[in-house]
């Protein structure tokens, strides 16, 4: 690196100077270079992406009348803050939320300690198995586990009435608390990926140096470890509050069933038939006021404690010796990876294979005649697939576009702007995928777009690019700006660079993130909810439209589209491991 | 073994007493048998090349690694015994230690971190303030007790960790190559104030270093560790003069090192017949480097010598003298004329690559000097700044050549 930087500045001092352009007034000159125009546009275009839906639920909130007779007024927010079902949806989604977090953050915190610091068997294995969840859909998670845990019908509930001789109904996944046990189930891994890292990274020493002066293995977490921890546990555990409270998925398959409100449940039928969307549209901006407000306070929580990004320097972590502890911590790895993958895969596979489901597996009803309808026969399945093909691909291929063009300009460009436009562009991140999908309801109900592949392709493109343009940016960030210039010293221009330098360099990042994109795109049930028209199901739409008629052929359908995952998984982890290697 | 020489001390003075430490990382033998003494109030330095073990076995006094074998006795306290099953918790140890990354806690204050120890041991608050003001004002950094301990340069963070290791008056403190993060002229000034601040309170102290001058600087005994062994031990000056093998010759700079037999024992040679003369320990002998050169020398280890037998001999490029060639050979002034092969201008001194025969040597001139490339010179190395060890030692400069 010291060399190439050297012999770049060398032949740099030596080659002629820029050329300057003919009349051209200087800054326009400066605005049309490639280098600036190209990651500009891409920029505009997200800020678009953001502004667009955003304007439009709050101008739609403020409107209010019948259809075609709307007139500025605050009657939804009045109305609104008058409905005891707002207020008991609200209290329901805060709890749901917040007890999923609580459990993620024990679960996420204890896992990632257990991974990097004791010395419990197959520790390497659960590294990948503790991440499988965060590349399932929890929709099918949800309906995985209402085959297992509902009252008299789940697998579970079964084996305890046959084997136990417990009662049928022990365990109710149609409640409050089966929302939170499944949020909190596919919650854990980002909390896990939060904190993992700087686990890792912490300087050993800094524990070491509170035992030798005196501190005992429970001071020493209570003073030294926990609150190097705490930084990134808390902004995992703000993350992870925002986005399960927002989650449509899980409620649509646990809580609807026994018409218990939540407030994305509550926007989904406020635009059904008869619809009211000036009140789903204030709900709308409630939620997006609430989101902006989380995202400053961890910004402004994050840049007091600037230690929780100072660390670094790959430490080899000291691993606590267990003793016989370490069979507690097995069972604790053992009991979240079958609860959270295998126990739901069983029963997803088992529903799939039945040709009538009985809350028990029998080999009389085995068949793989659901499988064959849904990949051969079905037009509504088959339609569906395709459609999630088509969008994921074209959609992950756009993101990746637009997302490598963004953290262009964010890690390299010269604007002022920058670490505003950082915070515009993320705010989608936080914003739950139904509401993203109310703004761009009301934004385009009116347009031919509507009910297109289109509107759905580009609500999942505002709503996920924030997490392509992180991952890239990141990874230009670690490259640095020095091997660009050395190349532009050298004599290549904008885009040769850009081909010959910076594209192979972010490969692995980008590859990374298009499979990412992939993966959220196959799956994705809150934002194409409100937006899939006749012809344009996805596959998560499919399953919640045959979930009323039948088991046999949504399950086969959640194990095709889970097939799905886990090969963008597998693909994922061997990037992953070659990212390691370089 | 060589280490029995360092446990065959006097245990009774001794406060540390470091017994037959072994140690095994995944199969490979980090500490093989390390013993060694530290007397009450003195310092003794760890000295060796990356991966010799002396962090490993500082580590294990400090109680942050179990050794597989071995034993470990503070004062009148076994802290660890293999064989009685003994391996007391580091918090209980009372030791201060200053680690090689600082480890100065990152979401703490200065005095938050410096009172650290007190707090533990629930030492009154008040009493906690005043200690923290006294030993801040001891390491130079009154009045930054509020700061928090991130907006600290390098140098005062070496200092937090200083304090933090001393407040306590810890009957031992650890040091774990304190200074190896430090740029060179704040190490040397640092260097110098904790050689003050030791001999103002007195603690005994271990010290874990790389580097030759540190540990010549501050401690009162050295221990030369390589490969998990202790190579040597002892004073600083007896140890940079004296070397007892040739990985510690290596290690202490004596930068000529050469394999060569013995050509005569006791007075042959010249006419100086008295060894008394040059300090009495040790008989002259002549030693043959190459085909054509050899040097008087004296034998000192006391073993058997026979002529013909393999040694190596050693010395400084600084003690060599350099001269015009033509001169008049003084009887057994080891004198000998070369041609200058390559030459380094230093500002204060010139260093020299000179050819003379089959030997390649090594010699500083003073900056003035104007020998040029392929000009005749001549040199020459007093007997008794000659080192020679027997030839049978040779695989420990093998060991060397690949550090």
């Amino acid at each position: 690196m010291k060399a190439g930087r050297g012999s770049g500045s060398l032949s740099g001092a030596l080659a002629p100077a820029p050329t300057s352009g003919l009349g051209a007034k200087p800054w326009a000159r400066n605005l049309l270079a490639p280098q600036i125009l190209i990651p500009g546009i891409a920029v505009l275009v997200g800020v678009a992406l953001v502004a667009s839906p955003f304007l439009a639920t709050v101008v739609r909130s403020a409107l209010a009348g019948a259809e075609g007779a709307l007139a500025p007024s605050l009657r939804n927010f009045t109305t609104l803050f008058q409905d005891e079902r707002f207020y008991s949806a609200l209290g329901i989604t805060a709890v749901t939320g917040l007890a999923a977090t609580l459990l993620s953050c024990f679960f996420g915190l204890t896992l990632a300690w257990i991974v990097a610091r004791t010395d419990t068997p197959g520790r390497s294995w659960f590294d990948t198995l503790n991440l499988v969840p965060f590349f399932l859909s929890p929709f099918v998670g949800a309906v995985s586990w209402t085959y297992l845990a509902a009252p008299h019908a789940g697998l579970l509930n079964n084996a305890i009435s046959r084997y136990l001789a417990g009662p049928g109904d022990l365990l109710n996944i149609f409640s409050i608390g089966g929302v939170i046990w499944v949020l909190a189930l596919f919650y854990t891994p980002y909390v896990y990926l939060f904190v993992i890292g700087p686990m890792r990274r912490m300087d050993p020493a800094l524990e070491d140096a509170a035992r030798v002066h005196g501190a005992g293995f429970l001071l020493t977490v209570r003073h030294v470890t926990a609150p190097l921890m705490l930084p990134a546990l808390f902004s995992g555990a703000l993350v992870v509050f925002v986005t399960s409270a927002g989650l449509f998925d899980v409620p649509l398959a646990l809580a609807s069933p026994r018409a218990i409100p939540t407030i994305p449940t509550t926007v989904y039928s406020l635009v059904q038939y008869p619809s009211d969307y000036g009140r789903a549209a204030t709900i709308g901006v409630l939620v997006m006021a609430i989101t902006v407000f989380f995202a400053l306070a961890q910004r402004a929580y994050l840049s007091r404690r600037s230690y929780a990004t100072v660390t670094g320097k790959g430490y080899r972590p000291r691993t606590v010796q267990l003793g016989r502890w370490r069979y507690a911590t097995l069972a604790l790895e053992l009991f979240y990876v079958l609860s959270g993958v295998v126990l739901p895969m069983i029963a997803l596979i088992f529903v799939s294979l039945s040709s009538l489901w009985t809350g028990w597996p029998a080999f009389a009803y085995m068949t793989l005649g659901n499988f064959d309808q849904v990949l051969f026969h079905h037009d509504l399945a088959r339609r569906a697939l395709v459609n999630s093909l088509i969008v994921a691909v074209l959609g992950a291929t756009i993101g990746v576009l637009l997302g490598t063009l963004q953290s262009y300009y964010l890690q390299r460009g010269r604007s002022r702007l920058r670490t505003i436009m950082d915070s515009v562009l993320s705010l989608p991140l936080g914003i739950p995928g139904i509401i993203l999908g109310l703004g761009f309801l009301i934004l385009l109900i009116r347009t031919p777009l509507y009910a297109t592949l289109w509107i759905i392709l580009i609500a999942y493109i505002a709503r996920f690019l924030p997490l392509a343009t992180r991952g890239i940016s990141a990874m230009l960030l670690a490259i640095g700006g020095d091997l660009e210039e050395s190349a532009r010293a050298n004599g290549a221009s904008w885009a040769q660079t850009v081909r010959v330098i910076v594209l192979p360099l972010i490969k692995p990042a980008l590859v990374a993130a298009w499979l990412m994109l992939f993966v959220i795109f196959i799956r994705e049930l809150g934002a194409t909810i409100l937006l899939y028209g006749q012809g344009t199901e996805t596959i998560s739409v499919a399953m919640v439209i045959l979930g009323e008629q039948n088991f046999g052929q949504v399950a086969a359908l959640a194990v095709v589209q889970t097939l799905m995952l886990v090969a963008a998984f597998m693909l994922f982890r061997l990037t992953r491991s070659s990212i390691l290697e370089s | 073994m060589k280490s029995d020489n360092a446990s065959g001390r006097d245990g009774t003075h001794t406060f540390v007493e470091v017994t037959a430490l072994r140690k095994n990382f995944d199969g490979t033998l980090a500490l093989q048998g390390v013993s060694f003494g530290v007397a009450r109030g003195t310092t003794v330095s760890l000295l060796g090349p990356s991966g010799c073990g002396k962090t490993t076995v500082l580590r294990s006094i400090a109680g942050l690694e179990t050794p597989d074998a071995g034993r470990v006795r503070i004062s009148d306290t076994v802290v660890f015994d293999s064989d009685g099953g003994i391996n007391l918790a580091p918090e209980v140890r009372q030791v201060g230690m200053v680690f090689q990354s600082y480890a100065v806690w990152p979401h703490m204050t200065v005095a938050e971190n410096v009172g650290f120890p007190l707090k533990i041991r629930r030492v009154p608050a008040a009493e906690i303030e005043s200690r923290i003001a006294d030993v801040l004002a001891l390491v130079g950094l009154e009045g930054l007790g509020a700061r928090p301990a991130t907006n600290l340069s390098g140098g005062q963070q070496q200092r937090v960790a200083l304090a933090r290791a001393i407040i306590h008056e810890p009957r031992l403190v650890l040091f774990d190559e304190p200074l190896s993060n430090l740029d060179a002229k704040l190490r040397d000034q640092m260097r110098t104030e904790l050689k003050l601040l030791q001999n103002r309170l007195g603690f005994t102290a271990i010290y874990v270093t790389h580097d030759q001058e540190e540990a010549l600087a501050l401690s009162d005994n050295v221990v030369v560790m390589n490969h998990g062994l202790v190579e040597g031990m002892a004073a600083p000056r007896e140890l940079f003069a004296r070397p007892t093998t040739p990985f510690v010759a290596n290690f202490l700079g004596f930068d000529n090192m050469f394999e060569g037999t013995v050509a005569w024992i006791g007075d042959a040679g010249t006419g100086d017949s008295s060894p008394s003369v040059s300090g009495g320990a040790g008989i002259p002998i002549g030693v043959t480097v190459g085909e054509d050169v050899t040097l008087r020398c004296f034998w000192r280890d006391g073993a058997q010598l026979a002529r013909g037998a393999p040694v190596i001999l050693a010395f400084r490029s600084e003690r060599v003298t350099l001269g015009s060639p033509g001169g008049k050979d003084e009887p057994g002034s080891n004198r000998y004329e070369g041609s200058v092969e390559a030459c380094v201008y230093l500002g204060t001194c010139q260093d020299y690559l000179i050819e003379a025969g089959s030997m390649r040597v090594r010699a500083v001139g003073p900056g003035d000097s104007t020998f040029g490339r392929g000009e005749r010179v001549a040199f020459s190395i007093r007997p008794e700044d000659c080192c020679v060890f027997s030839g049978g030692q040779s695989l420990g400069l093998k060991g060397l050549t690949e550090e």
